[in-house]
């Protein structure tokens, strides 16, 4: 018999900020609750019942601040081995978690943000965030521009933002030839996140904030435009929206899906395709634009097109164009969270680390040392390992500091679709690559050093962001006077997660 | 067989719409159906029989040791009876069928070194097996099935309201249509009256299949019928016909779970005895092959 989570949890005096327990959402058959699962959520009870008697806290609200995330990490450690640097004093002193960690202790930019046109996508209320005990609300308001600005500015220690695309593409011409503007380029599902809406966004939050808190990516890719009679590129039409995106949206980068056909083109498309991708390198260089951001791996959103996801194609093509800048996005790991294959064995050999198809990607590099100009994406890659596998955090993170060096780490977060990002900014924070992975593995231990480049300094360089004026300009911003006013107000969160599990586990 | 059919008939053709004569509507991507619902669709999808009507062909031959198919295709079609191969055309939208085809049954190749036939595929296979077809080019937009397939051209807002979309958990689509729907693939010996293809011509969901689908539903058919082909006939026959709307399709399969675990808890009617033998055990099923001169087999 299943029973919802919720239930079960309130039936057992469950109330955890880290899932306890695989929820299922009704279309699996649950998987049991593992014994290091169940001592984890004992731990985090207890624990929990100690420290809110102690501080005569109601044990929800204990949860939901900062001491009950630490109590949740410092569980982890007792059932998991030492991955995350928590003190004990953090679980009970309201001040030590602030003194430990003070806020603006580093830049943080993360590339990989995403909001919709007021569309509900489902993101948010995913069993993967509700093993996290998260019950974010998934509405239309929720995905809006409104809500990424609160969850991104005010309820995170996030800096800068680049706002990254959503597969989809502009229709630049009527079918009378006129060239169309606004809503009319992006009819019906191609209107969820279109280049024109993320690059009217990031001008309006800069305005309003009165300084460059926002970048923005563009959607055109090379087969977004197709020409059914040649079956090749429509190359006019294809360089007059590169034109458009650059020069009329100022947009920062490109944002590719390889395994997408929007156009309908019948198939994805290479980053090392000669005939169809090359062209684009070069108009993109001869409009002054040289990064480009690739989403490889989570190829479980395309059957058809998934022989596109795996990171093969970037090998020659980056060493074709010294001069563009490749972020891979989610360092090309092949399965989510929410994917019965994540943790099979095969996928991950713990032997060596290496996990589809991350391991492709640091082959690469392995076979070309001197190749500069691939960079690391870390988002939603690192956040949800945190959760679901420590271990394998490390061994993500490890691998790509190891491979492409600290300075070719980036970060990013995928948020909103997981809410707020702060969880991952503080799980980051407090990651800690063991000292038998350093050794076994060749690992580098984290310095704080090594932290501030992956939480901004690297995408800043990219970017061509002044971090020292930006240090200086924020806190005296609009964002930041209205960040002050809405902290100010104090909001709990809610844990209580809504998949459903097997009642006889419980 | 012991099957009954309303003495007042309907004409099946006598309400909505078709698309026949008009463009190819511009279909959302699959691919992009699965960025929101890759976790509720996606890790099934990767399996589902709707979505490998084609397979690449490294996939296949590795799931079967074929190791003597054809060195030149790219994807392989077919499952249980015959599989054939497919080579990527140079023009859009086409594939060419070749003509060397492993018999899964007997476990043997037939004219292992024929060559291939451009317009076979086009004008036989691409109606069932590929997604945005255009019967007068002859083209398709993708293989395989994709989500529109079935659930129709997907708008924004059914990202709140999801009985905006056909076959949808929420969305009680009408018997005729879910029929309409299904019967597009599955009715199978039917013929375009636009194209004179066996395949419906430029058909979207939530139009009427028989506007232009010409599919002989007599009982001497049916009784002629495997049992395969004769409950779709006769399921098709009760609510096109008899305009009955308590069983259709998805009374029984459930398309993303792959299962028809459903159709046990059916009330005892006429329509169970098409596969089902009346007076024996429910458990026992009648044993049958498939045939069918449009796919060879």
């Amino acid at each position: 018999m299943w029973v919802p989570k919720w239930l079960r949890d309130r039936e057992k005096g469950v109330d955890s900020p880290f899932p306890t327990q695989v929820v299922s959402n009704e279309e699996f058959v649950p998987r049991p609750q593992t014994k290091q699962q169940a001592q984890m959520e004992k731990l985090i009870g207890e624990i929990a019942d100690d420290r809110s008697k102690k501080l005569g806290m109601e044990r929800r609200a204990f949860l939901a601040s900062s001491m009950g995330l630490a109590t949740a990490f410092m569980a982890s450690n007792m059932v998991y081995g030492r991955h995350w640097n928590v003190a004990e004093a953090e679980t009970i002193e309201k001040g030590a978690y602030e003194e430990k960690w003070p806020k603006g202790e580093y830049f943080v930019f993360d590339v990989q943000t995403h909001f919709t046109n007021g569309y509900n996508l489902g993101f948010r209320s995913s069993p993967f965030i509700r093993n996290m005990g998260f019950n974010l609300s998934d509405d239309p308001e929720a995905y809006s521009f409104e809500n990424f600005v609160k969850e991104m500015f005010f309820d995170s220690e996030t800096s800068m933002i680049c706002i990254s695309g959503v597969p989809g593409k502009e229709i630049n011409r009527g079918a009378d030839g006129a060239i169309l503007e606004g809503k009319d380029r992006s009819p019906g599902m191609l209107g969820l996140l279109p280049s024109w809406l993320m690059s009217e966004r990031k001008h309006e939050l800069n305005t309003i904030a009165g300084s460059q808190r926002a970048l923005c990516q563009g959607n055109c890719a090379p087969n977004h435009y197709w020409d059914k009679t040649a079956n090749k590129p429509a190359f006019n039409e294809l360089f007059e929206q590169m034109e458009r995106e650059v020069t009329q949206y100022k947009i920062d980068s490109w944002k590719w899906y390889c395994h997408m056909d929007p156009a309908r083109s019948g198939n994805g498309f290479r980053l090392d395709d000669e005939a169809m991708t090359y062209p684009f390198y070069e108009k993109s260089k001869e409009l002054g634009l040289k990064v480009f951001s690739i989403h490889k791996g989570y190829a479980s959103q395309s059957r058809t097109l998934g022989h596109f996801a795996p990171p093969a194609d970037i090998e020659k093509a980056a060493l074709a164009h010294p001069d563009i800048n490749f972020i891979i996005y989610h360092s090309a790991m092949k399965h989510g969270p929410g994917e019965p294959e994540f943790d099979e064995s095969g996928t991950f050999n713990p032997e060596t680390g290496d996990f589809e198809w991350h391991r492709e990607l640091m082959a690469i590099k392995k076979r070309n040392p001197n190749m500069n100009n691939v960079y690391c994406e870390i988002g939603s890659a690192f956040g949800t390992l945190a959760i679901v596998h420590p271990e394998l955090a490390q061994h993500l993170i490890g691998q790509n500091v190891k491979h492409y060096g600290v300075d070719h780490v980036i970060w990013g977060t995928d948020c909103l679709w997981w809410g707020s990002p702060q969880w991952v900014i503080d799980a980051f924070k407090r990651l800690e690559i063991s000292d038998a992975m350093c050794e076994k593995h060749g690992y580098k231990k984290l310095t704080a050093e090594d932290k501030a480049k992956i939480f901004g300094l690297n995408a800043a360089k990219l970017y061509g962001i002044d971090v020292q004026a930006a240090r200086t300009n924020f806190p005296k911003d609009t964002l930041s006077r209205l960040k002050t006013a809405y902290v100010d107000q104090g909001i709990l969160r809610d844990n209580a997660a809504h998949g459903w599990v097997r009642a006889e586990k419980a | 067989m012991a099957l009954t059919v309303s003495a007042q008939q309907h004409d099946p053709a006598d309400w909505g719409g078709d698309h026949v004569g008009k463009p190819v509507p511009i279909y959302e991507d699959g691919n992009a159906c699965l960025f929101c619902h890759r976790t509720t669709i996606g890790p099934s999808w990767q399996t589902n029989r709707h979505a490998t009507t084609i397979r690449g062909i490294d996939d296949e031959v590795r799931a079967r040791q074929l190791a003597d198919s054809p060195r030149d295709a790219d994807y392989a079609i077919g499952r249980e009876a015959i599989l054939r191969f497919l080579k990527r055309a140079k023009s859009y939208g086409t594939v060419e069928l070749l003509n060397p085809r492993w018999d899964v049954r007997k476990q043997v190749w037939h004219d292992p070194k024929g060559n291939a036939h451009a317009t076979s595929f086009a004008e036989r296979c691409a109606g069932c097996h590929t997604s945005g077809v255009d019967s007068i080019a002859k083209t398709f937009q993708m293989v395989s099935l994709d989500c529109h397939t079935c659930h129709g051209i997907a708008v924004p807002e059914h990202t709140e309201d999801g009985s905006l979309m056909l076959l949808a958990k929420k969305e009680r689509t009408l018997p005729r249509v879910e029929i309409s729907i299904c019967g597009a693939c599955h009715l199978r010996g039917g013929t375009s009256k636009s194209t004179g293809l066996p395949f419906p011509n430029n058909f979207v969901p939530g139009d009427n299949l028989f506007k232009d689908f010409a599919v002989d539903l007599s009982e001497k058919r049916i009784q002629s019928e495997n049992p395969g082909e004769a409950h779709i006939l006769q399921n098709t026959r009760d609510v096109t016909l008899a305009g009955k709307t308590e069983v259709t399709c998805t009374t029984c399969h459930d398309i993303h779970a792959q299962s028809t675990a459903k159709h046990v808890k059916l009330p005892e009617q006429p329509l169970c005895f098409t596969c089902h033998t009346q007076g024996e055990p429910m458990k026992t099923i009648r044993p049958y092959n498939r045939h069918s001169a449009t796919c060879e087999y």
